[in-house]
């Protein structure tokens, strides 16, 4: 039997968390008063549409109805104009879009 | 050595080789540092693959099996790993376990994958619920283990993020200048950023082309990691079978989501998100909220969700 615990109890979660960032020896940055107000931003994509038209909402379920489509290289490097439309939940250590060449991929390493 | 552009500084300079089992990239500013960075990550991960590997008849990891019962005094980086594995079963509810060790041997990953893939298919065989992590009793104070009798380990899940954080930060100290380090996909960086910060592609596998991708992000600090159903997959007598498991089941989670990618304070905070995320399944979105950290989700229908202001790709 796995022992389970809330994964929502904060004690023994923000307690983890701390020790992971102290074995990995990175600095932690204080959280925004924005991302722990909100929660969570859950921004829904529809395929097809521009980031200025996507819905975002600021409920945890996503629950926005959209086109299903593929994700799969839609051939779009990234801009600055597309990054974080309606997101207002960022995180202290989000990503921005670039359109850099990338260095590395990342994604699901078979081999 | 492959010099990277279009960042508008000095050209990146990228060594990757083969090692623990996946790619491993260093990627450098200064292209004088690259056979070094190379080198100081190569024997890296010698030292982690002895320390954690449930494959290596010779690893330490191996030694705490063999000894599963009793109190074992194991290595610093060991010991470090399991404390990091711990931890992010205690963060995720359990969700990321590295108590697997036996059902993901009995699915058939009780070897190197490239060997898995290759050989003839044996038959499904899921174990049911784990020991769990609960069971794993570490004493830092003499720098000690024990498991109970009948348990195996998997540390794979966070190991390998580990050992990016690691050695970005110890590359770094020791050429003096940035320097990011991809183990598969998961990757750390450490030191001063380029200019617009590190580009990461983002697909659905580590190895797509630079032009494959489904998009690019910038990172700065910290980490960012990915975790998929479609690849590291293999076939379990007539179904598909793949590497991230539900320690309530014992199993293959099914799949609900297909990629899921994250960032954080180092990647092993990355890594652990995305891991949990893949085994909460539907309802990851809402257990996210619990966790500072920019995530993407890719579904198996395709659709995409941005959790905690990761950015949104702009449409083709």
């Amino acid at each position: 039997m796995s022992p389970q615990k809330d994964p929502n109890a904060g004690a023994s979660r923000d307690q983890a968390r701390a020790r992971l960032r102290n074995l990995t020896r990175v600095a932690l940055f204080a959280t925004t008063g924005a991302t722990v107000g909100i929660g969570i931003v859950v921004a829904h994509e529809h395929p097809g549409k521009s980031a200025a038209s996507t819905a975002s909402t600021d409920h945890s379920t996503g629950g926005a109805t959209g086109t299903t489509g593929s994700s799969g290289n839609t051939g779009n490097s990234g801009s600055s104009s597309a990054g974080n439309s309606g997101n207002s939940g960022s995180s202290s250590f989000s990503p921005s879009t670039s359109s850099q060449q990338p260095s590395v991929t990342s994604g699901g390493s078979g081999r | 050595m492959k010099p990277d552009g279009h960042h508008g500084g000095p050209p990146l300079t990228t060594r990757s080789f083969r090692a623990i089992g996946t790619t491993a990239t260093v990627v450098v500013q200064d292209k004088d540092c690259a056979d070094e960075a190379a080198r100081l990550l190569a024997a890296d991960l010698e030292q982690i693959d002895l320390a954690c590997s449930r494959f290596r008849p010779d690893s330490e990891l191996q030694t705490v099996h063999a000894h599963a019962g009793a109190t074992v005094q194991v290595g610093p980086l060991l010991f470090e790993a399991l404390r990091v594995a711990v931890d992010a079963a205690e963060r995720t509810g359990g969700a990321v376990d590295p108590t697997i060790g036996n059902a993901i041997a009995a699915l058939g990953y009780d070897v190197d994958l490239d060997e898995v893939l290759t050989r003839p298919a044996g038959p499904p065989r899921a174990l049911g619920s784990v020991a769990g992590y609960a069971h794993v009793q570490l004493n830092p104070a003499d720098r000690t283990v024990r498991i109970p009798r009948g348990v195996r380990l998997d540390l794979g899940s966070t190991a390998k993020a580990l050992a990016a954080d690691r050695s970005a930060a110890r590359i770094a100290r020791a050429v003096g200048s940035g320097v990011l380090v991809s183990l598969g996909g998961d990757v750390a960086v450490a030191g001063g950023p380029p200019a617009g910060g590190w580009a990461v592609g983002i697909a659905r596998e580590s190895s797509a082309s630079a032009g494959a991708v489904d998009q690019v992000v910038a990172i700065s600090r910290g980490g960012l990691a990915s975790s998929a159903t479609a690849v590291r997959a293999w076939k379990a007598g007539d179904r598909e079978v793949h590497h991230i498991l539900d320690p309530q089941t014992g199993d293959s989670v099914p799949i609900y989501w297909v990629l899921v990618s994250a960032t954080g304070a180092s990647c092993v905070e990355a890594n652990v998100v995305t891991t949990a995320a893949v085994v909460w399944g539907p309802e990851a979105l809402a257990k996210l909220a619990g966790f500072d950290q920019s995530v993407r989700l890719v579904r198996a229908d395709g659709e995409v969700f941005s959790v905690n202001g990761w950015p949104l790709e702009k449409a083709a």
